[in-house]
């Protein structure tokens, strides 16, 4: 249980949500089921099958040719702040603050 | 120094193409902010990237020119992190299979030490952020520019086969050379087009074992990679000393204060969540198209100067030299082929040809090598002598004349109608006798004052040599 709850502050941490001890209880409870269920999954003898990672395997490439791009106000249209082309965003804080 | 630095560097180079990564947009420097953008490289939902083909050609080639093994079915992985480079929150990358593993580069510097290449693998450039007022913790807010967020990025990671900040310098600048002459990048620091990170760590001396590792960041040219590798060896070294430990972190490089500072505070260990990106299918290279890209590698560098020095004769600095220039040494191949005095021509373009594009403001990628050649043909006849020979290239090039015509027009072209010669030397004597007189006693100024006034009597256009030769024949007999 206590390796769930320190998953949880790393979660929480990581998606940089917080999350009140009830909250905590909560997710905690969730995050329990979710990995039983992958647990369960993982009994499973897969050892003779190839990892698949895509559905179609079909691959295709482009030639190296520009094309039009969307104009700069397109661009900006939902942008919620600004300055002149460019995008205006809060300054970057570190995880300290 | 009882402790061994350990050094790994890891490049990110812009590949040269005209679009980006995953669509069609330009990949040109310097346009309009946020001008080179579409749905897809914004992430916009229902988008979908389809892979750049020269871009893997690219890659491919830079994998095998570094010596790794190509991995036909590798893939892209989607690295998740929130900062506002990205548009799309996700950075299209690769992670388990890179493009390209276990290979080496041979630094011609560091002789009978191949610097091995962990991985080179593809991914897309983030967007330029601005950070308005001071650094990047210091700033009030940021601006961000998206033209480069999904530029073909290659991202190449040596192994910690590194020993000293001359090294990685050394190392940087061959494999700078590399993708230069192969076309790969066009490795421009000051555009960001190539950046570099370095790992160090200290090793005490007679143990296998490793220190903590620090990696180093804002390194803005290959000198400041190698102050900084420096300055953080001793520092870590001093923090050893007196038993302390060095603490697992990225350090920031301030190039004016020049030491490195603790970047970020106690930080976790970065959680990207990789998962195999879903939106482009796995790559399924050929192996006949893989050895296409591979016969299409320049000779490296080391090769060219050990052709120069070979084939053509130039000494190992005269070599070095050219090959640190491609321009100058394309330049150079190009003349070659119809001029053999190769050491002439070395040092024509090591200095006329640099001069020229310098002044001009011209690369020596679109300078006519026929214009050299032409000159320096027209100078070993003896049409024309050094000085001329300079002044004709010059405009030759510039205005992209005929050399044997501009010789012709401007009566540049040098008297060398011996008899012509003669007369006018004969009325030179005629007219000195006192100079004469003292150049028979033996007066050296005496002479060069009469071969002065028969150049004069020529515009310059006689070759002094000859006029020398006619001069003493003529005076001598009257010795007699």
């Amino acid at each position: 249980m206590e390796e769930l709850y320190s998953l949880v502050d790393h979660l929480s941490n990581l998606s940089r949500i917080k999350l009140s001890s009830e909250e905590k209880d909560l997710i905690a409870g969730q995050l329990k089921d979710i990995l039983g269920a992958a647990q369960k999954v993982q009994e499973l003898d897969t050892g003779g099958v190839p990892p698949t990672t895509h559905v179609f395997y079909q691959w295709r490439t482009r030639e190296d040719v520009p094309a039009e791009s969307l104009p700069v106000e397109e661009v900006l249209r939902n942008v919620p702040e600004r300055e002149s082309s460019l995008v205006r965003v809060p300054r970057i804080k570190s995880l300290d603050e | 120094m009882n402790y061994r630095p350990v050094i790994g560097l890891e490049i990110h180079v812009e590949l040269k193409t005209e679009t980006k990564m995953f669509c069609s947009c330009s990949a040109a420097f310097g346009e309009e902010p946020n001008s080179s953008c579409c749905p897809v490289c914004l992430g916009l939902p229902g988008s979908l990237p389809v892979i750049n083909r020269k871009a893997l050609e690219l890659g491919v080639k830079a994998a095998r020119a570094l010596n790794c093994t190509v991995e036909a079915n590798s893939r892209f992985d989607r690295k998740n992190y929130f900062y506002p480079d990205l548009p799309k929150a996700y950075q299209i990358s690769q992670y388990d299979i890179p493009l390209g593993h276990s290979g080496y580069l041979e630094v011609e510097p560091l002789t009978g030490k191949p610097i091995g290449i962990q991985r080179c693998h593809l991914e897309e450039e983030a967007g330029k952020l601005l950070h308005h007022g001071g650094s990047l913790l210091e700033a009030e807010y940021s601006l961000v520019d998206y033209n480069r967020a999904g530029i073909p990025l290659l991202e190449i990671v040596t192994a910690p086969d590194l020993i000293s900040g001359d090294e990685a310098y050394c190392f940087l600048n061959e494999l700078r050379l590399l993708l230069l002459y192969n076309r790969i990048s066009d490795c421009r620091m000051e555009e960001g087009s190539l950046r570099c990170d370095a790992n160090i760590s200290l090793s005490p001396v007679n143990s296998n074992s490793w220190g903590n590792k620090v990696e180093i960041k804002n390194l803005n040219s290959f000198k400041a990679v190698k102050a900084a590798l420096e300055f953080e060896a001793a520092r870590q070294e001093e923090v050893l000393s007196r038993r302390g430990e060095v603490l697992q972190e990225t350090r920031h490089w301030d190039e004016n204060q020049r030491k490195t500072f603790s970047l970020r505070g106690k930080e976790e260990a970065a959680d990207y969540r990789y998962f195999p990106e879903p939106d482009v299918p796995p790559l399924q290279l050929d192996g006949i198209w893989i050895q296409k890209v591979e016969d299409s590698l320049a000779e490296t560098p080391a090769e060219r100067r050990r052709r120069y020095r070979e084939q053509y004769g130039l000494k190992e600095g005269e070599a070095d030299l050219l090959v640190a220039h491609p321009s100058l040494a394309d330049f150079f191949d190009r003349a070659a082929i119809k001029y053999k005095g190769y050491r002439q021509l070395f040092n024509w373009i090591s200095g006329e040809i640099t001069r020229i594009a310098r002044q001009k403001n011209i690369s020596p990628e679109v300078l006519d090598s026929g214009a050299l050649v032409e000159t320096l043909q027209l100078m070993d006849e003896g049409s024309i002598n050094r000085g001329t020979a300079r002044k004709v290239l010059e405009e030759a090039l510039v205005e992209g004349k005929n050399p044997a015509e501009l010789a012709l027009d401007k009566g540049m072209e040098q008297i060398t109608d011996t008899g012509a010669l003669g007369e006018l030397v004969d009325e030179v004597l005629r007219d000195n006798p006192r100079a004469v007189g003292d150049y028979l006693e033996g007066k050296k100024k005496a002479g060069n004052f009469l071969l002065g006034q028969v150049m004069s009597r020529t515009r310059g256009k006689a070759d002094p040599s000859v006029v020398k030769e006619i001069l003493e024949e003529q005076v001598h007999p009257r010795k007699r």
